[in-house]
């Protein structure tokens, strides 16, 4: 009997070191099937960066922007090559079809047929530095979360998955994965109150895609113009202030998890100004810089006047675009971003 | 200041350049002044080398040969008439000229600009560095376009999406503002 009272109570013992390691598996398991969940989403997205952006692909583009409250459409025919070439042929909207638009990576030619000419863009060449940079600031910003690992896009299997936003007041994204190439299919960003902002998606694919270098080179003909860049555009990219703008009133560094990351010159209505652009990897902030009056006796009606700490700002509201605008030292500062306005002044006030 | 007009000067000095023309009314006018040249002649229409000889040469046969006549009557006719006369033109000439501009100064420059703008002939004022008050609807617009063009330039991977969608807002741009 005493014999079998000890087993028992062995057996209780055991049984409740059993209960109490089976409570900590699930209690340490979860977490971790959590994270495998997350790392699934993470490898993908980054995988999409890297692997994906390489395959070839010929499809049909859609794409749709916000602009003053309004949803406009364009459609393309697209051939993408590797390390960013492509060439697109829009058909919609009407006023652009027959427009071409060619780049080998570097440089951007556009055809426009009713001028008859070919208009070349130098373009800053993506470093995989500052594609890791990037990539960071979005981790370091966003939560990379897994959806659905059996969606579709393009009638193709897709991996979908979000980025939201660890700071209230932006954007969130929804990106559609190829499972088979990592190629993204489908990009849909949505503001805060839900409305779709803006999206790119292929249909029709062909991936992978044989494509030659003739694909992304523009037409050679003596009967077509051949013009530069329209506009004088030059951009630094910089996580610093450089030494002759620090008088600029700025700094680097902003709230919401921005960071500085290209100083432009650039004319407003003929007028030069520095535009100093911030990023937390997807969402941006402008900061346009001009000489400025050093008090304003009235706004006009399109403007709210604003007391935001112990500082009077403007605010200007467009649908989803708001801008801000305030003076000191005799310079003007406007702030223009898809941010909304409580999330605008936060960084403003700590720039400020 | 042409290599900026160019768009050739790198990118360090430009964005210096940019930041002293903002605070430099003189440097500013200078470089207004050295575009519209610029445009001016982009604007002039270049001739057929061959019509336009052709038409040259016409044109010096005809006035060689009107200048041949006028030799004539010159001496058929008296010479002192024909010299007072044409000063007297040259002159009314210049008068006239005179109180065109002064007209022009007077009735056309826009009221209340207080010296800080060019006018101009269509009644808008030409506005220095020093930006007035809040920024102007175009302004903003002119700003929330480029602000959305460098946003694309910025995101990571991805290089043909963001160059597709770069385009498109080129495109746009360029639409709105007719530029090309």
């Amino acid at each position: 009997m005493k014999a079998s009272f000890f087993t028992l109570t062995e057996m209780v013992i055991v049984s409740a070191a059993t209960a109490a390691v089976t409570v900590l598996l699930l209690a340490c398991g979860r977490p971790t099937a959590a994270d495998t969940v997350s790392d699934i989403a993470t490898q993908t997205w980054r995988k999409s960066l890297t692997v994906g952006a390489d395959v070839p692909m010929r499809a049909e583009m859609k794409m749709s922007q916000r602009h003053h409250g309004k949803t406009y459409y364009s459609t393309a025919h697209i051939v993408q090559g590797s390390r960013g070439r492509f060439r697109m042929e829009y058909v919609l909207p009407v006023e652009a079809r027959g427009r071409i638009v060619f780049s080998d990576g570097k440089t951007n030619w556009q055809y426009e047929p009713k001028r008859n000419v070919v208009e070349r863009t130098d373009l800053i060449v993506m470093s995989e530095l500052r594609d890791r940079d990037s990539m960071s600031l979005i981790e370091a910003n966003y939560r990379i979360e897994l959806v659905d690992s059996k969606g579709s896009a393009g009638a193709r299997p897709a991996t979908v998955i979000d980025l939201i936003p660890k700071h209230a007041g932006k954007s969130r994204q929804r990106r559609w994965i190829d499972r088979q190439t990592c190629k993204t299919l489908r990009i849909e960003t949505h503001y805060t109150d839900g409305i779709l902002a803006s999206m790119v998606s292929y249909d029709q694919t062909e991936l992978p895609a044989a494509v030659a270098d003739a694909d992304f080179q523009p037409m050679r003909s003596d009967k077509v113009r051949s013009v530069g860049p329209s506009q004088i555009m030059t951009s630094l990219m910089t996580h610093t202030i450089p030494a002759k703008f620090s008088d600029i009133g700025l700094k680097p560094t902003a709230a919401l998890g921005f960071q500085l990351v290209e100083i432009s010159a650039s004319e407003i209505e003929g007028a030069p100004a520095s535009q100093l652009l911030y990023s937390d990897g997807i969402e941006t902030v402008s900061i346009f810089v001009q000489s400025g009056d050093s008090a304003l006796s009235a706004a006009p009606q399109t403007w709210k006047q604003l007391r935001v700490g112990n500082h009077t700002v403007y605010e200007n509201v467009d649908h989803h675009v708001y801008a801000l605008t305030w003076l000191k030292n005799g310079r003007r500062y406007t702030a223009i971003s898809h941010l909304t306005h409580e999330a605008l002044q936060q960084l403003v006030v700590d720039q400020m | 200041m042409c290599d900026y007009i160019d768009g050739t000067l790198d990118a360090e000095n430009t964005i210096a350049l940019t930041t002293h023309l903002d605070l430099c009314p003189d440097c500013c006018k200078e470089l207004s002044e050295l575009k519209q040249t610029i445009a001016l002649v982009k604007k002039t229409d270049v001739p057929d080398p061959t019509v336009a000889i052709a038409r040259a040469r016409a044109s010096l046969h005809g006035a060689s040969a009107a200048m041949a006549d006028a030799s004539l009557q010159i001496f058929k006719t008296k010479r002192t008439w024909n010299t007072n006369l044409m000063r007297s033109a040259f002159a009314s000439c210049a008068v006239a000229a005179t109180c065109l501009f002064l007209v022009y100064r007077t009735t056309l420059r826009e009221p209340g600009s207080g010296g800080n703008g060019i006018s101009r002939p269509d009644g808008l004022v030409q506005q220095t560095t020093v930006r007035h008050g809040l920024p102007t609807s175009n302004e903003l617009d002119e700003m929330v376009t480029l602000h959305a063009i460098h946003s694309l330039t910025v995101s990571p991977g991805e290089a043909g999406l963001q160059e597709e969608a770069l385009a498109e807002a080129n495109s746009r741009l360029s639409d709105r503002t007719g530029v090309r």
